[in-house]
């Protein structure tokens, strides 16, 4: 069992170009965080991150950018996976009593960054680099596979996305504001591009080991909101998580590429969507939708 | 329910070399883990959840590489979470395998440290990105200039000298000889560290780390499984602090001075305190402190409360960290022998813990019980500190 | 069948990807400045510290930061070294580069510092010793780069 309280959250939401410098976007929404928590800076311990180098073009994303992630003399933590990922890290800081507040951030900047540039560099250079394989061609293939059917891919224009997430975890406390409680976590990876194993197997890993936690059926679910994941239609989503169409949400296919963002920012479209009850949010990241994460929140 | 101590049961780790040329980079990996796993006697079926420390992948030159990998460490299936803190990855790794451990979300955890330092042609060039693109295109820094400015305050400030750095330096090499998986085996001797080709005044060759290729993982469980176990680390007190970027806005104040490294100090003060530790130099029986470079090991002492500020030296002057002293400082040979970046921490992890279980073969400190590992990523900006004991809390 | 045993092969691959770093209304002003010959830095509020070059909030207090100041142009080295082996992007060497607190700052600002003797590359030459007095010296060209500037050692004028 876990129950981290989400005192609070901020965004900038997705834009194709928001007009400021990365670290005046992370501070923007880890200072709105704290201010919407009722907190400052000085009652947290620590900020718990999801950053690409990659896409932020540095190697060692988050080494410039530590003061907008309010680490100054604080823990500072932070993953190359989907933020879902870092909010794991910083519910089990919590949970763990070695924080009573710490903040969760993550970020993604593709108007600075070139997306074609970067696309294939997850495939690995011995056998399947060679073939020069866009990865939205290699996805196609694994569906093809998993529904016994040609699949057909178009290669569309990514629309350049900017956008910042932040929130404030802490320990439950009738002084905190509360937006939700983080009640499950779950996560599971699957294989590296094998054909022969189902695309979204490591969704339905992650949705039910979060469940399990949070000792709920999937069947008691308000809403199962879906971060990423545009290659793959809603009726196979709703299959693979167990449950009904209507209870599935979308993030929108316009912001087809968050990076490492999409999953925190699910989790706040959670918390805003005035929606009450228990909401399950799911990211896959990697080339195969491979490296799956999932956060169980009672929304308040 | 009650948080859990974390406990560490095996360590291994791969022969380190400037280029591991007979493997691709899933066998690497797979080499350490089924090292760590044999280590720790647990069986694949008992790792509950990964995570992968890799610092910046442009090194591999394959982005996610842990996703490229999973099978070398029995990810598929498992839970994966990939850290990256710069220097500070391979401590990052085991500090967050420890919160899952404590927070009773996961039981056992696997950490799986890697960098193919060796797969980039140029190195530098990868490096010189980890710099503020804003301000600092035009006037490139590199990692060892940035030491260097560290040693300028040292040596106007707190007596360094070029012989203390000598003494370093072959304290360390000689170490290494005594442990079979160092990058470096060779002797040295103080006079050619201060003929070695200079780099950076007052930084030469010899003072510095080498690239290496190389991985390394550590097995960790909750303390109540591990008693079960015929050996075991326990982890007695976890620190992590951040500085600011900016090394222009930390050279001096009122309380602190870049030449002592503040946010080790703060580190290790928050490892030391859960661990209480009230007297470090006296306390610990070994430290395997992240020092890539010989000023910088003299600079931690006394970040790490070892010796008091700008008293460093004192400790190289009297021969305390040298494995005959009372306080050795990296019997493994430390970052100076081997330093493949992302898995260094966790190489410092894992040595730490094998001290203190007796299983630190030829470079073994006699009757070990309490051992500190720390992590550095950016320059001289995070830091990781974990005290590992014999016994648990 | 055993696996043979022959130098194993490597493939090659490379990494191109550009980049347009948005940098901000603060960074924007300082390389404006720099074409006047004029340096800025930035004062928090809260705690009155002057960031040069400047940033839009206070990592310490937090809080955003409105005010540009300019700052003197000459101050005193506070961290020093001659770089004597060459890397990926560096100048020639031997070169200098210092941090350097300009009046007025509370942080140093980092740049090459030019007209050294480099003579002798075993000691740190006096004039650029930690405390050495030098001071900013802007080149006729400028371009709203931080290479507009450099410093140079304060001759005793007495």
């Amino acid at each position: 069992m876990i129950s981290v309280n989400i005192a609070g959250s901020y965004c900038l939401p997705p834009r194709p170009d928001i007009p400021m410098a990365l670290d005046e976007m992370i501070y923007t929404v880890t200072s709105g965080a704290l201010r919407d928590a009722g907190l400052g800076i000085g009652d947290v311990s620590g900020s718990f991150m999801a950053a690409s180098d990659l896409y932020d073009g540095r190697a060692i994303a988050t080494m410039t950018l530590t003061g907008s992630t309010g680490s100054f003399h604080k823990n500072e933590m932070r993953v190359c996976n989907d933020s879902l990922a870092a909010l794991t890290l910083a519910a089990a800081e919590v949970a763990a009593d070695a924080a009573q507040a710490v903040i969760v951030c993550t970020w993604s900047k593709l108007s600075d960054a070139n997306r074609d540039a970067m696309a294939a560099l997850g495939l690995e250079p011995v056998f399947t680099r060679g073939l020069n394989a866009h990865p939205d061609a290699v996805v196609a293939l694994r569906r093809s596979s998993d529904l016994g059917r040609p699949t057909l891919v178009e290669r569309t224009a990514v629309e350049s996305a900017d956008v910042a997430v932040a929130l404030i975890l802490t320990a439950p406390s009738p002084e905190r504001r509360t937006r939700g409680t983080v009640i499950g976590l779950g996560a599971a990876n699957g294989p590296y591009l094998r054909p022969g194993e189902p695309l979204l197997g490591p969704v339905t890993a992650a949705a039910t080991a979060a469940c399990k936690l949070a000792g709920r059926d999937v069947t008691d679910l308000r809403r199962a909101r879906v971060a990423g994941l545009h290659a793959v239609d809603d009726d196979e989503l709703a299959r693979a998580v167990g449950v009904p169409r209507d209870v599935l949400a979308r993030q929108s296919e316009r912001w087809a590429d968050l990076g490492y963002a999409a999953g925190l920012l699910a989790v706040h479209e959670s918390l805003a969507a005035g929606e009450p009850g228990p909401a399950l949010v799911l990211s896959a990241g990697g080339i195969g939708y491979e490296n799956a994460h999932a956060a169980l929140v009672e929304v308040a | 329910m009650s948080p859990q101590q974390p406990a560490v049961l095996g360590f291994g780790q791969t022969r380190y070399k400037t280029s591991r040329a007979d493997v691709g980079t899933p066998e690497l990996i797979f080499e350490a883990v089924s090292r760590a796993l044999a280590d720790a006697d647990t069986e694949l079926t008992e790792i509950d959840a990964v995570v992968f420390a890799s610092a910046p992948e442009v090194f591999e030159g394959v982005y996610e590489p842990d996703r490229w990998c999973v099978e070398a460490f029995g990810g598929v299936g498992k839970p994966l979470i990939r850290v990256h803190t710069g220097g500070a990855t391979g401590g990052s790794g085991p500090l967050a395998a420890s919160r899952l451990i404590a927070a009773g979300l996961y039981e056992t955890v696997l950490v799986v440290g890697l960098q193919r330092t060796s797969e980039t042609a140029d190195a530098q060039a990868v490096f010189t990105t980890i710099f503020d693109p804003v301000y600092e295109q035009d006037v490139q820094l590199n990692v060892i200039t940035g030491i260097a400015l560290v040693a300028s305050r040292q040596m106007k400030y707190f007596g360094l000298t070029e012989d203390h750095m000598a003494w370093v330096s072959t304290k360390n090499f000689g170490n290494a000889l005594r442990n079979p998986y160092a990058h470096l085996h060779r002797e040295i001797t103080e006079q050619e560290v201060k003929q070695s080709r200079s780099l950076a005044y007052p930084l030469r060759l010899l003072h510095t780390c080498p690239r290496s290729d190389g991985a390394a993982a550590v097995v960790m469980t909750s303390a109540e499984k591990a008693r079960g176990k015929s050996h075991a680390a326990y982890v007695a007190g976890l620190g992590c602090a951040a500085d600011v970027y900016r090394i222009g806005d930390r050279i001096h104040d009122d309380e602190s001075d870049f030449a002592i490294p503040r946010a080790q100090a703060w580190a290790a003060t928050e490892a030391y305190q859960e661990a209480g530790i009230t007297d470090p130099r006296r306390e610990l029986d070994v430290v395997e402190v992240y020092a890539p470079f010989a000023n910088l090991e003299i600079a931690y002492y006394e970040s790490l409360g070892l010796a008091p500020p700008g008293r460093g030296i004192d400790l190289v002057e009297t021969g305390a960290t040298a494995m005959d002293g009372d306080i050795p400082v990296v019997p493994s040979g430390g970052c100076m022998t081997t330093n493949p970046i992302g898995a260094t921490g966790l190489i410092r992890f894992g040595e730490a813990a094998a001290q203190v279980m007796g299983r630190a073969g030829d470079h073994q400190v006699d009757g070990a019980r309490l051992a500190l590992a720390t992590a550095c990523g950016g320059i001289d900006q995070f830091y990781t500190a974990a005290v590992l004991a014999a016994q648990p809390a | 069948m055993t696996v043979p045993t022959t130098v194993p092969t490597r493939i090659p691959g490379e990494w191109h990807i550009p980049y347009q770093y948005t940098i901000g209304t603060f960074a924007t002003a300082f390389f404006d400045a720099l074409r006047e010959q004029r340096i800025l830095g930035c004062r928090c509020a809260q705690c009155g510290r002057v960031s040069v070059p400047p940033k839009s909030f206070c990592e310490y207090c937090f809080v955003p930061i409105d005010e540009l100041v300019e700052v003197g142009d000459t101050g005193r080295i506070e961290a020093v070294t001659v770089v004597t082996a060459p890397f990926a992007g560096s100048p020639p060497v031997p070169y200098v580069v210092a941090y350097v607190r300009l009046a007025g700052a509370t942080s140093s600002i980092c740049n090459y510092v030019h007209g050294v003797d480099l003579g002798d590359l075993d000691r740190l030459p006096a004039d650029i010793a930690i405390e050495a007095p030098v001071r900013a010296v802007f080149g006729d060209k400028r371009e709203g780069r931080v290479t507009d500037f450099w410093f140079e050692p304060v001759r005793d004028r007495s």
